[in-house]
């Protein structure tokens, strides 16, 4: 099957949508595709590092929601569901490859360290595009996935913990410490010479 | 408009928006445009569609009105459980 002429019109998505489960005209489906494959795809590759790991992902992400787009609410927008798609499908595949359940190196229970340092988000947010993609190559899964829905979906701490399934105040401290770990790291690799 | 630049300016900053920007752009690019050279979404939509007929996959239709069906859908735990069923 060829890719679908999608109708030239821009519509907004809850319409496309609409008219996709009207019609069922697959014209409507391709209009979703093309719009967010970039980005979750991006998504995919930032968490799962590998390029054809990130694209089957990518294309049963997109299975997901061709078959479930008739229980997406409009509460939420399409982005923020497709989203929370995409990081609970590579979250599961992570725990599944690991065979644990632990996302996070620090979901081992370890005391809280009053002297922990608040990382200024902008020491975070200056580095490059190719600075970051090594400092998240480095970065625990947990850690690069919590970065990515806050920095780069805007997620809310509430949002983030509905999806992780963690308490607010568990997803702060994560959030505190995957910055520290990105810091770390990037200090380490690229040094001010 | 002052208030859209000033988003603008900082997305700009926002070097995990950059790398968004920068997937999706290598999204779109056709390695050879004179050869008439796919880019890697039209690459992915064939596959995808590919797929979706090799398992004869076919969306069922909401059996009430959209809005109704779409209350239906619910956060966190139950969506895991409607969607990785």
């Amino acid at each position: 099957m060829l890719r679908k002429q999608a109708p030239s019109v821009e519509l907004p998505d809850a319409d496309v949508i609409r008219q996709y489960l009207r019609t069922q005209d697959p014209a409507y489906f391709s209009i979703l595709y093309r719009k967010y494959a970039g980005k979750v795809y991006g998504k995919c590759l930032s968490i799962l590092k590998e390029e054809e790991l990130a694209r089957d992902a990518m294309q049963e992400i997109f299975m997901k929601i061709l078959l479930n787009l008739s229980a997406f609410g409009e509460k939420s927008m399409f982005s923020t569901w497709i989203y929370s798609i995409t990081y609970n499908y590579c979250i599961d595949m992570i725990r599944r490859k690991k065979k644990e359940q632990t996302l996070f190196t620090d979901d081992i229970e370890r005391a809280p360290d009053v002297a922990e340092e608040e990382i200024p988000d902008e020491l975070l947010l200056e580095m490059d595009v190719k600075q970051l993609k090594v400092v998240l190559a480095i970065l625990p899964e947990g850690d690069r996935i919590i970065l990515l829905m806050k920095y780069q979906d805007d997620k809310s701490i509430k949002e983030i913990a509905e999806t992780l399934k963690k308490t607010e105040s568990a997803i702060k401290m994560k959030i505190k410490r995957a910055k520290q770990k990105a810091v770390e790291i990037f200090k380490q690799k690229f040094p001010v010479s | 408009m002052k208030q859209q630049a000033q988003v603008k300016k900082e997305k700009q900053a926002n070097c995990f928006k950059q790398l968004e920007r920068a997937y999706e752009k290598a999204f779109f690019k056709k390695e050879n445009a004179r050869k008439g050279e796919l880019t890697l979404l039209d690459k992915m939509e064939d596959a995808f569609w590919a797929a979706v007929e090799a398992k004869d996959l076919s969306v069922k239709l909401p059996d009430s009105d959209f809005q109704r069906k779409s209350s239906l859908f619910i956060k966190g735990e139950q969506m895991n459980k409607n969607i990785f069923a």
